[in-house]
């Protein structure tokens, strides 16, 4: 007998919180698969696929998590013929979970209102043994129809577990005295023995094999072995140290056991012991669960949240023929190669990354390789690639849970679901006490060890120890309390973090900012943006999410995702992209009316959102524009969207002075308009300008009504206003350095040509006394801008890259001193009627600038886009609610509950479930980190 | 592990090394140590096996002696520990212990094992 662990920091070793029992059966129909069954603390059930060899990857779903049980599972236990998992909490429910396609449902419910001691199906798998505290005993049939049933007497003959025997025809009942009880499954008394003076805590009957059994009996520091009955003598082990789960491998040949201090021990079917060995599990927690799985060959231990799973190196590790594994005693020596392989793959540091430097042949080293194979399925990244992960889609849908990072907490960790358990992915905080705001960064305790320095995996293990703890803040599960979290151990580890810390220094890559994403929205929570704060991981621009409210939640909430294509490099999808700008030029005008108001507010209030989000929409448009092939009159598509913008600008702008200049002073409209049309016509008069132009009428009542609006709310003072533009053209300067060449050509060509009008509006300073002078003065500047925006695609071909590059620093200042000289006009006018245009007239510039460096948010978003709608819930007229298909994976009804399809395939389905929590799967095209972000702004949305 | 019983020096005259029904067999290493050991140890070796009873191995079969050149002494006597290690333990009763490999030969005796099919 040899045990070759896997190595136990693999990523899916570790889960929170602890696993309490372990369960396998294989699969019926696939050879060398198998299903594990777990079960967890948290009262979550888990079923995870097993195989024994390494398999192709496929998008299969690996891992379910089963939610029902509101108190921690304490048993578990396959019906293997029938392929059920009955699992029994500590407070006496017992469900049935069974299999339909891809989801598990329950079957059946039992709860008598007390405690189980013990359950167990029979191997025929027709019916089910059920002991409880108060000494009933239940054999129920698998439909859970009652077959028989006993109320043994009290105190002195307490039954403590009970077990079927091999051929299902009997069952074998365990009491407090150390006797047993023999009963035929109707209720028939057979026989009764003493074992031992000592109550038997646990029975085990093996399966029988050429007519033989084996029963085994666990008191507290005994183990009993018949082989019948009658057996005069039974077969004994006395140990020292206590057991505290045994189980008989699938032929009945070895009965393996867990005991404290981490020992794991195998008897043969005479009761004695041929194996013995320490599980290779951290000490922080005993030894929990344990399982033999895939017919005897591995063994998977847990002790608390950490699972090792071990190979028996003395079998045949292929799938084989069972007739012929029947019968031959398997149990010996392992072959010298395997022996080796496995000696060589230790001396690695339990891994074959380095083993391509060995000087080996290649069969040897596939051997070796092949030892880093783990049963137990999963998708979770290892911590080197977890960055990599969160920010790639992949075609295999992932299923998390959202929770909260603290009870009540406005902050939010994305964990992937595995083994009943959670493994925290991403961590979204947010960073806004009054907006939801988040910035989604990875979680804590991944950052540990830097890829290919090979730190030792003690150093790992303490880290990853230290990750876990924190976890357990997060947990909104009752748990028991194992003081793990005592200031004493905190700061413990703490030091122990660091000592490792200055000991790896050398070795350890700088800390970097493992901020992701930032997730913004607008004051009424109706549009959120998602954009990158990691440039070189993701692409600036990744989704933004319009809500359209309804009044009284009266409608099911309808969302748009508009989505970052991340999966184009793979393969495109038939999803009707975006083409960016004008696709929607027909309702342009309808849009723009909301969206000059919303944005208004956004400038005034979310100076620093605004900021971000110009960075990151420079980021990918400049990348964008790059890729667009030029068109016949020489400017890119991107390029002319920007001269339509400032055009139409412009015209917007005089529309709003005409309204404001009769009101001052009696001034000559019909000039004005002379100029307009003259500005619009000096462009080059092809179709896209003249559709902007009548737009303008429709555009200018629009601006109007924010004036007025932004003159009645004038509680923000007119500094404030200024100090959030500087802010802008701060981060102006920031995007123009990360810029491409074609958005920072137009924009430079607008700052040159805006020098004239700063020279001019240092003249109009000095006419400042007089208020109607300013405001020629400002029509006369409005008219330049004009004319120059309209010079501008003309401009377009003697453009010369290296000295305006130069010269765009000299230009910013200037647009600077405008500024400031505008507010100073303000100060020397003083009169409210002036204010008002001036403060247009810097919105304008404003907007210009916006529209040169990056046009609208909402008229221009990078082309490779998805648009994508969420279902539309089918109404339930007989129970008066909203109802969509979550597979079970959502239990509590709300408003939040979505799904997004792509072609009729669900790609992502958002639900709330008990405390605080919710479920989260996704699949290709959206990544984890964009699929987290849509799911925390659904979290934070407010209906109004 | 104390199983140097295989490796036979003052007994040799008393154990034929003879002929197809001999009982010991003769393995030389690529320095030239020989060790002899128990056919039925030696038998483990799919290599050693196929090399003493296969058609193709007349020289080997008669005079029960099996030449490696690949294969050092320090190496070859790892293996003949194997041997009796295997020899002994399987289907035994009892605890079976840790069979060592000094990393210094592990490399060595890996593809020892492979070329010899243990």
């Amino acid at each position: 007998m040899k045990i070759a662990w896997e190595s136990p920091d693999w990523p899916g070793s570790r889960i929170d919180p602890g696993i309490t029992c372990l369960t396998w059966m294989p699969q019926p129909d696939r050879p060398g698969h198998g299903m594990l069954g777990i079960g967890s603390e948290s009262g979550a059930v888990g079923v995870t696929l097993t195989s024994i060899a390494p398999c192709d990857e496929d998008s299969q779903r690996y891992n379910f998590n089963l939610r029902g049980h509101h108190s921690t599972i304490c048993m578990a236990t396959w019906n293997k013929p029938q392929c059920k998992l009955a699992s029994c909490d500590a407070s006496g429910v017992i469900y049935v979970w069974v299999r339909n396609d891809d989801r598990w449902s329950v079957e059946l419910v039992n709860d008598r209102g007390v405690k189980v001691r013990d359950l167990s199906w029979s191997p025929c798998g027709r019916s089910a043994l059920i002991c409880y505290e108060d000494n009933f005993v239940l054999v129920g049939s698998a439909s859970g129809q009652r077959i028989w049933s006993h109320q043994f007497p009290a105190a002195d003959h307490d039954v403590t577990c009970g077990v079927w025997a091999a051929e299902s025809r009997e069952i074998i009942l365990g009491f407090a005295t150390g006797s047993i009880q023999v009963m035929f499954c109707d209720g028939g008394n057979i026989t009764e023995r003493s074992l031992c003076n000592e109550p038997i805590t646990k029975l085990a009957c093996s399966t029988e094999i050429n007519g033989k059994w084996t029963l085994a009996a666990l008191t507290e520091r005994k183990l009993i072995m018949i082989s019948a009955y009658d057996q005069v003598v039974p077969h004994t082990y006395t140990g020292t140290l206590l057991i505290k789960k045994i189980e008989w491998n699938s032929d009945g040949t070895l009965l393996a056991a867990i005991t404290e201090l981490h020992q794991l021990l195998i008897f043969d079917r005479e009761a004695r012991l041929i194996h013995r060995e320490e599980v290779p599990l951290s000490k922080d927690r005993p030894l929990s669960a344990f399982t033999w799985a895939h017919n005897g060959k591995t063994i998977v231990v847990a002790a608390g949240g950490h699972v090792v799973v071990g190979k028996r190196l003395d079998v045949v590790l292929e799938e084989e023929n069972e007739a012929a594994v029947s019968g031959k005693v398997l149990m010996g020596v392992p072959s010298l190669f395997n022996l080796v392989t496995y000696a060589v793959w230790r001396e690695l540091g339990a891994s074959s990354r380095r083993v391509d430097r060995l000087p080996l042949p290649n069969r040897e080293k596939e051997s070796i390789k092949l030892l880093d194979h783990h049963i137990i399925r999963c998708r979770i990244p290892r911590s080197d690639d977890l960055c990599k992960f969160v920010c790639t889609v992949n075609d295999a849908r992932s299923y998390c849970t959202i929770r909260p990072l603290t009870r009540g907490s406005h902050s939010y960790v994305l964990c992937m679901e595995h083994m009943g358990g959670l493994v925290p992915l991403l961590v979204g905080r947010q960073v806004n006490r009054f907006l939801p705001q988040f910035h989604v960064s990875l979680h804590h305790g991944t950052h540990t060890g830097s890829p290919g320095t090979g730190t030792p995996p003690t150093n790992r293990q303490q880290t990853t120890i230290g990750g876990s703890a924190q976890v357990e803040d997060m947990s909104v599960l009752p748990r028991t309390s194992t003081g793990r979290n005592s200031l004493w151990r905190r700061s413990k580890r703490q030091l122990r973090a660091l000592m490792s810390r200055h000991v790896n220094a050398a070795v350890r890559a700088p800390r970097t900012d493992s901020r992701l994403v930032h997730v913004s929205s607008n004051v009424w929570c109706t549009r959120f943006q998602v954009t990158s704060l990691s440039p070189q991981h993701l692409p600036g621009f990744l989704a933004q999410i319009v809500y359209k409210t309804s009044v009284l939640h009266l409608q099911p909430r309808q969302m748009t995702v508009q989505l970052a294509n991340m999966s184009l490099s793979s393969k495109p999808l038939s999803v009707t992209r975006r083409s960016s700008g004008l696709d929607n030029s027909s309702n342009a005008s309808s849009n723009r009316n909301e969206k000059i108001n919303e944005e208004e507010l956004n400038i005034i209030e979310l100076g620093e959102n605004e900021t971000e989000d110009d960075l990151a929409q420079l980021l990918t448009s400049s990348r964008i524009s790059g890729e667009n092939g030029d068109r016949d009159d020489g400017l890119t598509h991107e390029e002319r969207l920007f001269f339509d913008r400032v055009l139409t600008e412009c015209a917007s702008l005089r529309a709003a002075m005409e309204l404001a200049v009769p009101s001052t002073s009696g001034c000559l409209p019909s000039a004005n308009t002379t100029t307009t049309s003259n500005a619009i016509s000096a462009g080059s008069s092809n179709s896209t300008r003249a559709a902007m132009h009548s737009l303008s009428p429709a555009i200018s009542p629009s601006l109007s009504h924010s004036e007025i609006g932004s003159l009645a709310t004038s509680a923000l003072s007119w500094q404030e206003e200024v100090d959030s533009m500087e802010y802008i053209d701060g981060a102006d300067e920031e995007a123009a350095l990360l810029n491409t060449e074609s958005s920072e050509r137009s924009r430079q060509q607008i700052r040159e040509k805006g020098q004239a009008p700063v020279e001019q509006r240092d003249s109009s300073k000095r006419k400042s006394t007089e208020k109607a002078k300013d405001n020629e003065d400002i029509r006369t500047h409005l008219d330049k801008l004009s004319r120059i925006a309209a010079q501008l695609g003309q401009r377009q071909s003697n453009f010369n890259k290296n000295r305006d590059r130069d010269s765009i620093r000299k230009m910013r200042t200037q647009v600077k001193e405008l500024l400031r000289r505008v507010n100073e006009i303000e100060k020397k006018v003083g009169g409210a009627d002036v204010r008002g245009e001036v403060r247009d007239l810097v919105h304008t510039i404003e907007e210009m600038k916006r529209a040169l460096g990056e046009g609208s948010r909402a008229s221009r978003l990078p082309q490779n886009m998805l648009t994508l709608h969420n279902k539309a819930p089918i109404w339930n007229e007989t129970n008066q609610v909203y109802q969509l298909d979550f597979g079970g994976r959502v239990t509590q009804e709300s408003a939040k509950n979505f799904q997004i399809e792509v072609d009729s395939k669900q790609v992502l389905q958002f639900g709330r479930i008990e405390g605080g929590a919710y479920t989260l799967d996704f699949r290709a095209p959206f990544c984890a980190a964009q699929a987290f972000a849509v799911a925390l702004a659904s979290i934070t949305q407010r209906l109004k | 592990m104390s199983n140097n019983k295989d490796e036979i020096d003052e007994e040799t005259q008393e154990i034929t090394v003879e002929g197809p029904e001999s009982t010991y067999v003769k393995l030389v290493s690529s320095d030239g140590h020989e060790f002899y050991i128990k056919r039925e140890h030696a038998l483990i070796s799919g290599t050693i096996k196929a090399m003493l009873s296969g058609p193709g191995a007349f020289q080997e079969n008669e005079a029960n002696e099996v030449n490696f050149r690949e294969i050092p002494s320090h190496v070859l006597l790892k293996v003949c520990h194997y041997f009796a290690y295997k020899a002994k333990y399987t289907n035994s009763a009892a605890e079976i212990p840790e069979f060592n490999i000094e990393p210094d030969v592990a490399l060595e005796l890996l593809m020892a094992a492979n070329f010899l099919d243990c």
